[in-house]
């Protein structure tokens, strides 16, 4: 927009006449038509110009008629734009021109001529006066535009400030919430702070207490090997007043010397070992040198004492293990005493299975020679003494292996492994000497167990061979079976022979009891000893139902779980 | 006697034995030639004997308790032998021991006999020696 200057404003008039049509002040361009716009204007400015013109045309020349033109001039001041005023001016001039040559003759040529331009002169003043006024008036529009733009402007801004404000208040509020949450929140944190380190002493009375009252001693390090606390139990075993300790370097006081005498350098002690390279060790055969210059055994831990992530120290636990390396090495005295007696015995046993059972061999061999070769010089007499001799060899005999599998069982390892126990039974039965009179069965479903399969087989073996053996009748059965239950398997060996006295049932079990001794050689007694032991090594139990004359029943039983025994 | 194949080798320090499997064989009808040697070093010495190569047994009965070397050395030492390793040993023992059972099997023995306590008693075990092992047909070892 233009602006005028007061030093220019002469020189604008013809400007402002060719410039485009606007509304000063508002800044608004104007959409309403210009006939519409100026129609009022416009009729009374014709109204006026051609009412002049008639009254100038009617009266003589030399009148200053022109003169009256100076209204309309005025006139156009009504008129919002300045251009009108140059306008109306023009109008004035060219009417009043025009009015020269067309107004009736009248007067001198000269007096004629002088009005006429003394009357525009009239008109032309009073359109500058008029432009001038018209600037002035638009400047102070113009100024009075800005002036209420500005303020428009301001009070948009008001509004946005308002809006600004509005949110830095709600900001403020939600902040105070905020500072109010985590005020609480601190508070707490205090509060927990403080109950925190209310327990964290309490536990650290209740820490020392323990340290205190240990049996062990307990002492602290600091990174020079220096004592920082003792307890006094560990004081009290080192011959020392705890504070004699603390501040004192540990190694130099009590750890200066290995059990033989000989110097235990700093630079290899465990102790320092552990804040040396960060790792705990547990020592058992170092002694710690009381304050008599005696050394005791102990047993340490040390371990090396953190603060955060850096090493600050070592805590050294030990104990006095005097008592128990007294203990262990009488300890390792019984055991080799034991290991010695049990090597004994094994030569023992391996000198009676070789060294007796060899010249029995030979007395029951020589035997049978000599009925073979001589038997028409012994005589009958003779030859029941050979037999008798030969069946005690023989006796003796089985007596030495029975005992010897009886000591075997549970000396020798013998390892479980699953069992099908029908399958055993049957094996056992295949290997038996036949013997028609007695049937064997075995009654399906056997299970397969887990046991050791050769202490099975002597279990079976010597109480199926026992049935036979005392059946003491001339026909019969034995059976095999096995029942099922909770936790066990039961298995029954049942033969119709002669049955058991209920007095001897106890007794049957005992070593070296036979009830019918004479019948055989093989018969020794130690038999049913042997299954007792077995059966009970391996978490069973064994008993026997008879009634006599009737039926012998024993029955064991085996764990089904083999983690049960 | 008919004589055929390898011999069988008898390691035994008891003279009785030795007679009454002799005996044993005889009266089974078996036509072995029988070598018999006292203790292990013994029978060492003839498996070692390069002179004996061509008569190498197919079989051995060993004793366990004998003196000098018993059984056990016996066995571990022709055991790791890779020419001797093949030939079959059948222990014949007086032991019933189940360690010393475990320990010869352990050493891949070929069986184990319990010495009888009569003369039948060799017959029986002659008898089911043959049976098990054919011994008049046991192959040569080389």
């Amino acid at each position: 927009m233009d602006v005028f200057l007061n030093k220019r404003k002469a020189f604008f008039f013809l400007r402002v006449i060719f410039t485009e049509q606007r509304v000063m002040g508002t800044g608004h361009k104007i959409h309403k038509s210009w006939l519409q716009e100026y129609r009022w204007f416009l009729l009374l400015e014709g109204f006026l110009a051609s009412g002049i013109f008639y009254t100038d045309l009617s009266l003589e020349l030399g009148v200053a008629g022109g003169t009256l033109y100076v209204s309309l001039v005025l006139v156009a001041l009504w008129a919002r734009q300045k251009r009108y005023v140059w306008g109306m001016a023009v109008l004035g001039t060219l009417l009043t021109v025009l009015g020269y040559w067309l107004s009736p003759p009248g007067g001198e040529f000269w007096k004629v001529l002088t009005n006429r331009i003394l009357s525009l002169l009239i008109i032309w003043a009073t359109a500058v006066l008029c432009y001038l006024f018209k600037v002035n008036e638009f400047e102070l529009e113009e100024a009075h535009g800005k002036l209420e733009a500005q303020f428009r402007s301001l009070a948009k801004k008001d509004v946005a400030l308002e809006y600004f404000n509005r949110k830095l208040e709600e900001k403020v509020e939600q902040r105070t919430d905020q500072l109010h949450a985590t005020n609480l929140f601190l508070e707490r944190e205090v509060k927990n702070n403080l109950q925190a380190k209310k327990e964290l002493e309490n536990a650290h009375l209740r820490l020392k207490t323990i340290v205190n009252a240990a049996g062990v001693g307990v002492y602290g390090l600091d990174l020079e090997g220096k004592t920082t606390f003792c307890n006094p139990a560990g004081a009290a075993m080192l011959g020392y007043q705890v504070e004699e300790l603390v501040g004192k370097s540990q190694h130099a006081l009590i750890h200066h010397s290995r059990p033989d005498g000989s110097t235990y350098p700093k630079e290899e002690c465990l102790i320092y070992s552990a804040f040396a390279k960060g790792v705990s060790y547990r020592v058992r055969d170092e002694v710690f040198w009381r304050k008599d210059g005696t050394p005791i055994p102990v047993e340490y831990i040390s371990s090396p004492l953190y603060e955060g992530k850096t090493i600050v120290g070592a805590v050294v636990t030990f104990k006095d293990i005097s008592a128990q390396k007294q203990i262990e090495r009488e300890r390792e005295i019984l055991l080799s005493d034991l290991e010695h007696k049990n090597i004994e015995l094994k030569n023992f046993a391996h000198a009676v299975s070789h060294d007796l059972k060899e010249p029995l061999r030979g007395i029951s061999i020589n035997s049978n020679w000599l009925l073979q070769d001589y038997e028409e010089v012994l005589g009958e007499a003779g030859k029941k003494l050979l037999d008798r001799l030969s069946f005690n060899a023989e006796k003796m005999y089985h007596l030495i292996n029975g005992l010897l599998k009886f000591a075997e069982v549970g000396n020798s390892k013998e390892l479980s492994a699953p069992v099908q126990s029908g399958y055993l039974v049957a094996t056992i039965i295949r290997y038996l000497p036949p013997e028609k009179s007695i049937e064997i069965e075995i009654k399906a479903p056997m299970p397969e167990i887990v046991y050791p399969p050769i202490l099975l087989e002597q279990v079976f073996q010597n109480l199926i061979v026992n049935g036979i053996r005392h059946f003491g009748k001339k026909k019969g059965k034995v059976v095999v079976s096995c029942i099922s239950q909770e936790k066990f398997w039961c298995f029954r060996v049942w033969d119709n022979g002669q049955g058991i006295k209920k007095q001897h049932f106890d007794r049957i079990f005992e070593m070296f009891q036979c009830l019918d001794r004479h019948t055989s050689p093989e018969s020794t007694g130690i038999g049913l000893s042997l299954v007792k032991k077995v059966v009970e090594q391996n978490g069973g139990k064994i008993w026997v139902e008879s009634e006599f004359g009737e039926y012998t029943c024993f029955n064991f039983t085996v764990p089904k779980k083999f983690n049960e025994r | 006697m008919m004589r055929n194949g390898s011999p069988i080798l008898i390691v035994e320090d008891n003279e009785t034995d030795i007679l009454c499997l002799k005996e044993a064989f005889e009266k089974n009808d078996i036509g072995k030639e029988i070598i018999t040697a006292s203790n292990g070093e013994e029978a060492l010495a003839y498996l070692k004997n390069d002179s004996s190569t061509p008569r190498l047994p197919n079989l051995i009965l060993l004793d366990l308790n004998m003196p000098i070397m018993n059984g056990f050395e016996f066995l571990r030492a022709i055991k790791s032998d890779t020419r001797l390793k093949a030939i079959p040993v059948v222990v014949f023992t007086s032991s019933t021991s189940r360690a010393d059972m475990n320990e010869t099997y352990g050493n891949c023995v070929a069986g184990y006999i319990e010495k009888p306590m009569d003369t039948k008693g060799y017959l029986e075990v002659v008898r089911v020696l043959n049976q098990y092992w054919s011994l008049s047909y046991l192959p040569t070892i080389n």
